[in-house]
């Protein structure tokens, strides 16, 4: 899976990112962190600036992960041919 | 307060709001970040894909068809949960996207996190939706949904 090494790397500096960076978004590399921002724009700005088109993680620092819910995909009713 | 009309009436067909859903044009392209990065090394810069976003005030984030994101040469930027009617949770790609709305007369929206997904369909007018456009961005505006007259209001 792509960014399968920096998302390991996130649960592993999960503990001390939420004691110094909670609510901030986390910008990794490989197994790099590279710096907490203030919004996922800023945090891709930079990524872009150091790595171009690679992957990076940017990802929100919080105690709970964030959820995609989506009732009519979930429901099957954007793609059902009724 | 720029405020706009959407009225989905035809003499021939009736209502397309019932049918169709509320539905704006929208182009989508890659970021500026990415754009300035790809001319700086002299590589090509993908062109936007235009078709239509269905209004979803039942999506939490908005989406974008992936196919579409990869056509843009964008890779994804984070995995998150996504929530499934059978209780069982799956992963969903985020990418960073562009996205303008011209029928609003709102252009080069940055959106730093969209969900990559099969959401492309053709509603029953022949639109081709490929963004489901979520609370995340609805946020931002005031929207009423006019039944009775076929027509929604925008305002931002």
């Amino acid at each position: 899976m792509a960014l399968e090494k920096e998302l390991a790397t996130f649960e592993k500096m999960k503990p001390s990112l939420m004691t110094n960076h909670n609510g901030k978004f986390a910008l990794i590399k490989d197994e790099d962190f590279i710096g907490a921002f203030d919004n996922a724009e800023n945090a891709y700005t930079e990524g872009v600036n150091r790595f171009g088109r690679t992957e990076f993680l940017v990802k929100k620092i919080s105690e709970k992960d964030e959820v995609y819910t989506n009732k009519s995909l979930c429901l099957g009713l954007v793609n059902a041919h009724l | 307060m720029p405020t706009f009309n959407f009225v989905f009436w035809k003499e021939e067909s009736g209502g397309f709001l019932e049918t169709d859903g509320p539905v704006i044009d929208v182009e989508i392209s890659m970021p500026k970040q990415l754009e300035a990065w790809c001319v700086k090394n002299n590589l090509p810069v993908p062109a936007p894909v235009t078709g239509y976003a269905l209004i979803d005030t039942g999506a939490s984030i908005s989406g974008i068809h992936l196919p579409i994101l990869e056509q843009l040469s964008l890779l994804p930027i984070d995995f998150i949960t996504l929530q499934g009617a059978t209780g069982i949770d799956d992963k969903a790609p985020v990418y960073p996207a562009r996205v303008s709305f011209p029928g609003i007369n709102l252009n080069d929206v940055p959106m730093s996190r969209v969900v990559g997904n099969q959401v492309r369909y053709q509603t029953p007018s022949g639109k081709n939706v490929i963004m489901l456009l979520g609370r995340d961005l609805l946020k931002h505006f005031n929207l009423i949904y006019n039944g009775t007259f076929n027509q929604i209001i925008l305002s931002y």
